[in-house]
């Protein structure tokens, strides 16, 4: 907001280049990891800084892609997050709907009974052993609860959904039109924005999600994505991915198991790296959103 | 829960009568009283000796011995200062972080390198720290990448970056620093782009200068933001970033980096101790809310109630 003057000083000459070193500092983890993942292995075990891949090899990614127990993670995670984001989305916006109508009956009542949640709740180990208690282990329900049961969300949607001029619901009403229709018809379409923001709050949330897997699946064919992405890339356990890699690879040819791992993450961040020039605003605006009190 | 009043029929007799927003409120009710109601009556088991195959229910009360034990635990004050010192370091890095970062941006003129520079920043934001952890791992452990290149650069011997108590703390700090700097300067972006352009305009044409126009126009519209996020910080004191901890740290430096909620996790869910488990985590609880509920309370009064998380 330099409006006045239109020289550049010395000062903004070196803010320039902090700037730079900022995005170099971000870019360069993910940059390094990807020029490793493509390097002929010779290449990458050599010490760098790797700014290039040299000698162009796939055989990294061909290794996972013959890893059925991450393929099937990848598709889990897919289906998790998918199907997460429409429950949670839907369970939300309905709760939030009736809690923003004040013709509903004990609507403080409830919305302080949600509140309260936020600041306390039971903790790690009654919850777990809750969950157990309902027989939850090893299915994807506790990866859903916590965006079915997200309350801060409800709040964001249901000060959006008083902001839905009331003369529309009125007139809706003359015409006989229920409150199922009239928030399907008139309270949803008219809040697609908002809708989307808690959506991709959700979606990110759930595709991020490592430690509930970790707590509650165990079943080889039900693990998510973070949970394998955990195993092979924090605990370093390649006993899988690695098997496969090798057996695919000539000898010489076989990819180190930092190659290994640097695949793995590439794979794993790749949609949300696509995405993210397209989503990134929605968590932006969500902030400003979330900071303002009805 | 709602208590049974005289006006009751009223309301009850509305709950049937509008039945489809009753309908739709009742999925999320009944999840959360499940799912965050139910465990907090679990708690329970924190005075109880909780045996799996009793139940809840059928389990001895044991009153507060679970405290007695835990207090007399010589691991308790190293957990608690643990989580101390590193959530100290970590919100008081990460509260001055962003507030810099988002000054040194409101310099930028605007334009694509601006827009550039703030969306790249926010980036590893979105990512877990699962992932951020396997590129820490990558790079600091003993046969990483900065060892080799400390290496090829002629030093004798690896460092072990994530094995040594100091670098491995120093570690969680920069790291929390490198993931969270620029999503935090968010904030502080609005609060300086609600500052009426006029007070700069008029500024210039008294011949204020740039650091001027800092101290005296931006400092004092983002002064709001900074207290509120200067007291929620100290309203979070007791909670440390789990996801961070327990991605990267390991047995050798346990003495400084173990905190209550990794113990909770090893000596709880995996060494199934739930019921001293549950009391520890009551106890963090029950000091997280206090400091919470003081926290919001603080920026209710200073803000004349117009912000507060709830």
């Amino acid at each position: 907001m330099v409006s006045g003057d239109t020289r550049r000083s010395g000062f903004d000459y070196l803010n320039i280049v902090l700037m730079a070193l900022l995005c170099a500092c971000t870019i360069y983890p993910f940059l390094y990891i990807l020029n490793i993942s493509l390097s002929s292995p010779e290449a990458a075990s050599q010490a760098g800084l790797h700014l290039w891949p040299q000698g162009m090899r796939f055989t990294a990614y061909r290794g996972i892609l013959d890893d059925r127990h991450f393929l099937r993670s990848y598709v889990n995670i897919i289906a998790v997050t998918a199907i997460g984001t429409f429950l949670g989305l839907l369970v939300s916006a309905a709760a939030a709907y009736t809690l923003s109508r004040k013709r509903f009956p004990l609507r403080k009542s409830i919305l302080f009974l949600l509140t309260v949640t936020i600041v306390f709740n039971g903790g790690l180990i009654p919850y777990y052993l809750v969950v157990r208690s309902f027989h939850l282990i090893d299915t994807w329900v506790p990866l859903w609860l916590p965006v079915m049961t997200g309350v801060f969300n409800v709040v964001i949607l249901k000060n959006f959904f008083l902001a839905v001029p009331a003369e529309l619901e009125e007139s809706a009403k003359i015409d006989g039109a229920s409150d199922f229709r009239i928030f399907a018809g008139i309270v949803v379409p008219l809040s697609k924005p908002v809708l989307a923001t808690v959506g991709l709050w959700l979606a990110v949330q759930l595709w991020n999600d490592w430690f509930t897997p970790y707590l509650y699946i165990n079943d080889p064919n039900k693990v998510t994505l973070p949970l394998v992405l955990r195993k092979y890339v924090v605990e370093n356990d390649l006993t899988q991915v690695g098997s496969f890699a090798a057996a695919i690879a000539n000898v010489t040819d076989r990819p180190i198991p930092t190659q290994i791992v640097s695949a793995v993450i590439v794979v794993s961040i790749l949609p949300m790296l696509i995405a993210y020039p397209y989503i990134q605003r929605f968590f932006v605006s969500g902030i400003v959103l979330g900071s303002v009190k009805e | 829960m709602e208590n049974v009043n005289p006006r009751a029929a009223g309301p009850i007799k509305q709950l049937i009568r509008q039945w489809q927003l009753t309908f739709m409120l009742l999925p999320m009710l009944i999840l959360v009283i499940l799912f965050l109601y139910v465990p907090m009556g679990f708690l329970v088991i924190a005075f109880k000796d909780y045996n799996i195959g009793k139940g809840v229910w059928d389990s001895p009360w044991v009153g507060w011995a679970h405290f007695h034990k835990i207090f007399a635990y010589p691991d308790i004050a190293r957990l608690i200062r643990n989580s101390l010192v590193i959530s100290l370091l970590t919100l008081v890095t990460g509260f001055i972080g962003p507030i810099f970062l988002a000054l040194l941006f409101n310099e930028l003129r605007r334009g694509r390198f601006k827009k550039f520079v703030q969306t790249v920043s926010y980036l590893p934001h979105f990512f877990p720290w699962t992932i951020v952890a396997g590129i820490i791992l990558l790079f600091f452990s003993i046969d990483g990448v900065v060892n080799g290149l400390l290496e090829s650069w002629g030093a004798s011997k690896p460092t072990g970056f994530l094995t040594q108590h100091t670098s491995f703390i120093q570690l969680l700090v920069a790291s929390n620093l490198w993931k969270e700097i620029g999503w935090g300067t968010i904030i502080y972006m609005a609060a300086i782009a609600g500052i009426n352009p006029s007070l700069y305009e008029a500024a210039v044409m008294d011949g204020a200068g740039r650091w001027h126009r800092l101290w005296h126009i931006t400092m004092p519209g983002m002064r709001p933001a900074i207290s509120i996020s200067l007291i929620f910080a100290a309203g979070s004191l007791m909670s440390v970033n789990f996801d961070q901890i327990y991605n990267l740290y390991n047995p050798q430096v346990y003495e400084w980096a173990d905190v209550i909620d990794t113990y909770i996790v090893r000596a709880g869910v995996i060494g199934m101790q739930y019921s001293q488990t549950a009391a520890m985590g009551l106890f963090k609880g029950v000091i997280g809310l206090v400091l919470i509920v003081l926290a919001n309370w603080t920026v209710r009064r200073m803000t004349d109630r117009e912000y507060s998380v709830f």
